[in-house]
């Protein structure tokens, strides 16, 4: 499961703009962070899974250098109560689907900074599958303001 | 039961019996009561206040610059209180910063509130800890470190809530989401909702603030 290089090469063809990332057949969209608050121990990372295929995968981890241990967290912000959990199976995701965390939801969270995460960032992070194999992604860290904008803009 | 209702003539020991297996039967059904009312409190949905409640708790705290606060700090003035944590990567951030906005764009009005940043995690939350992370939000915020008793003063007075869950490792807390507003006479003023528009949000700070 680790050792497929594959999805490096897809990496190095990805054009940079885009900010896209492939997986085998995975698509990873957009890879964001935000910038964290003085001090803050945690930050949060967002993206869209894109898996087009007919079987369901997995990300099973995330690696980083940027944080002890890096996690995916299912939050509920519902009945004036904010929750989270982690999900320790690992996001699912599912076939012929596509999976988004997005501030405000479900989103990846980096425990344990080793620095401040600061807006123009780019963390460096390889996101494990449980079929599509691995491939390294870079996180975009925007301003601390910038992904409110688009939480506010949510209709429920 | 019904059936019984017609035995006139029962033996001592069999009613001695029948009132033991009531008395058996009220303590399960007590004992399902008090299991219904503790799922309630656990399901940790925060009580609802009711319009014009009075929100005004006893307790002390310290402020991120080191100086002790009273609940006698915060009267007489509109305000705004968030509950949070800065081990929180989403929720808490957001909202600070959202206040933060609305705040700025308050311009002259925003003296006339005072927004209060409550940890519900003072274990990690030091005011140390907190002074260094409120420097990325407004100035004008007052974020308060207090005992886990005065804690839980301040929590029970705004009908708010927060509750520790364990982790793989270490823990989070899950808390209020509300931004819980209070007028100048210590009365419940309404909320913000995260999910509500800035403008809504500004809107009613505004309110809050000119009273
Ligand atoms: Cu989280």
């Amino acid at each position: 499961m680790r050792g497929l290089f594959l999805a490096g090469a897809f990496l190095l063809a990805a054009p940079a703009l885009a900010h896209d990332f492939q997986a085998g057949e995975l698509v990873i969209v957009h890879p964001t962070s935000r910038a964290t608050p003085g001090g803050a121990k945690v930050g949060a990372g967002y993206l869209t899974i894109r898996n087009t295929t007919s079987s369901d995968d997995r990300l099973v981890r995330i690696e980083s250098a940027v944080a002890d241990r890096i996690q995916v967290h299912a939050s509920t912000n519902e009945n004036g109560v904010a929750r989270m959990r982690e999900m320790a199976n690992g996001l699912p995701l599912p076939a012929n689907s596509e999976v988004t965390l997005k501030a405000g939801g479900d989103h990846i969270m980096f425990v344990d900074l080793k620095q401040p995460l600061k807006a123009g960032d780019k963390i460096a992070a390889t996101l494990v599958f449980e079929h599509a194999g691995q491939v390294e992604v870079t996180f975009n860290v925007e301003p601390l303001g910038g992904a409110k904008a688009g939480a506010s803009e949510h209709a429920h | 039961m019904e059936q019984r209702q017609g035995r006139q003539s029962m033996p001592t020991e069999m009613r001695a019996l029948r009132a033991l297996r009531i008395g058996l039967w009220l303590l399960v059904a007590l004992a399902g009561v008090g299991a219904a009312v503790l799922l309630l409190v656990s399901s940790g949905n925060p009580p609802q206040l009711q319009a014009r409640a009075k929100l005004d708790p006893s307790f002390e705290a310290i402020d991120q610059n080191g100086r002790r606060v009273t609940e006698r700090t915060f009267q007489g003035k509109p305000s705004a209180w968030f509950f949070g944590f800065t081990h929180c990567p989403d929720v808490c951030p957001t909202t600070l910063q959202q206040l933060t906005t609305s705040l700025d764009q308050l311009g002259e009005d925003a003296k006339k509130l005072t927004v209060v940043f409550v940890t519900v995690d003072p274990e990690r939350d030091t005011p140390a800890i907190l002074k260094e992370y409120m420097e990325s939000f407004h100035p004008s915020i007052v974020a308060l470190s207090p005992s886990a008793k005065d804690l839980n003063a301040i929590v029970k007075g705004f009908a708010a809530y927060y509750a520790k869950v364990p982790q793989t490792e270490g823990y989070t807390m899950e808390h209020s989401s509300l931004v819980i507003l209070r007028a100048a006479d210590g009365t419940f003023a309404g909320t913000i909702d995260q999910h509500e528009q800035a403008e809504t949000a500004r809107a009613k700070l505004q309110r809050l603030g000119r009273g």
